[in-house]
């Protein structure tokens, strides 16, 4: 029996993986926009707007955090009293909070990672 | 669906083999179960609001005298919803250096605050809920996450942040003045 070569067997090891992320397969990637809209089909306007407004806040905190800089006193003393408010008062006090972070964003300035 | 543990719930059960003369009865042919749970005087009670559980099978190696040997390890996981609640079945180890699809996450009352379980706006759309308890004021809720996945409770707003290349892991972060605080995982 004639055996593979190691590239071969390489490639038999990589194909089942790859087919994994392949559309419909269990690591495929969301159908962009409208997965993301079937989900959030469910939820009430209000709620919606204040899920987006925290997706956003999530995905700007991540941005910072990977670039090792601090949100700030004030955000982050807004963010940790924001539950107690009502849905609408959150939404509105994410979307201030998301606008400044945003500003901070578009002062970063063109740094190697925009190149 | 690869999983990595990053904290178990606090309720332990186990089920012996099937067949009584089977000398691994007890160990490799036993199924362990865990979920959520609060502390009632000397017992805990299970008290769930979601029903749910995870299920280790003996024969993937798992320690019940020692489960903390299981954290960050990954495992290959199916997800089902059987028996009226949620049903996550680690079948075995993944191999060494796998990258987890989602991560296995437990939020205590005591330690991250209570979670709004009613409120759709908790959690992130993607983070799913396998189980949660809640009597009184203590809670704990088990959770399945994705990178970048979050939820807000009473004690703040939390992001599971995964594990970055220099050796670092996945864990659970608060939004805290340095923005950097861990805590519970």
């Amino acid at each position: 029996m004639i055996k593979d070569s190691p590239q071969q067997e390489l490639v038999n090891e990589m194909t089942p993986l790859f087919k994994r992320f392949l559309k419909g397969a269990e690591l495929a990637p969301i159908e962009d926009v409208s997965e993301w809209d079937s989900l959030l089909k469910s939820q009430s306007p209000e709620e919606l707007a204040l899920l987006k407004e925290l997706e956003s806040f999530a995905q700007l905190w991540r941005y910072f955090q990977d670039r090792r800089e601090r949100l700030g006193r004030e955000i982050v003393n807004r963010i940790s009293r924001i539950h107690r408010l009502s849905l609408q008062q959150r939404t509105i006090c994410l979307r201030e909070i998301n606008r400044k972070l945003m500003e901070r964003v578009c002062c970063a300035g063109s740094g190697p990672q925009f190149r | 669906m690869l999983v990595q543990v990053l904290n178990f719930g606090s309720n332990w059960w186990m089920r012996l083999g099937n067949d009584p003369k089977d000398p691994y009865r007890c160990t490799r042919n036993a199924a362990y179960y865990n979920s959520t749970g609060v502390r009632c005087g000397s017992k805990i009670r299970r008290h769930w609001i979601i029903p749910g559980l995870i299920r280790l099978n003996g024969v993937i190696g798992f320690n019940p005298a020692n489960p903390t040997r299981a954290l960050s390890k990954t495992f290959i996981c199916d997800i089902t919803h059987c028996f009226g609640g949620n049903r996550l079945l680690f079948r075995a180890r993944a191999a060494q250096g796998s990258v987890p699809d989602s991560y296995l996450v437990i939020i205590r009352s005591d330690e991250h605050g209570r979670l709004d379980i009613s409120s759709s706006v908790c959690k992130s759309v993607f983070s799913r809920i396998i189980a949660a308890t809640q009597l009184r004021e203590q809670q704990e809720t088990m959770l399945l996450m994705n990178p970048g996945d979050w939820c807000q409770t009473t004690g703040g707003f939390w992001q599971l942040h995964a594990a970055s290349g220099n050796g670092e892991r996945a864990k659970l972060m608060r939004i805290d003045e340095s923005s950097s605080t861990t805590i519970g995982m």
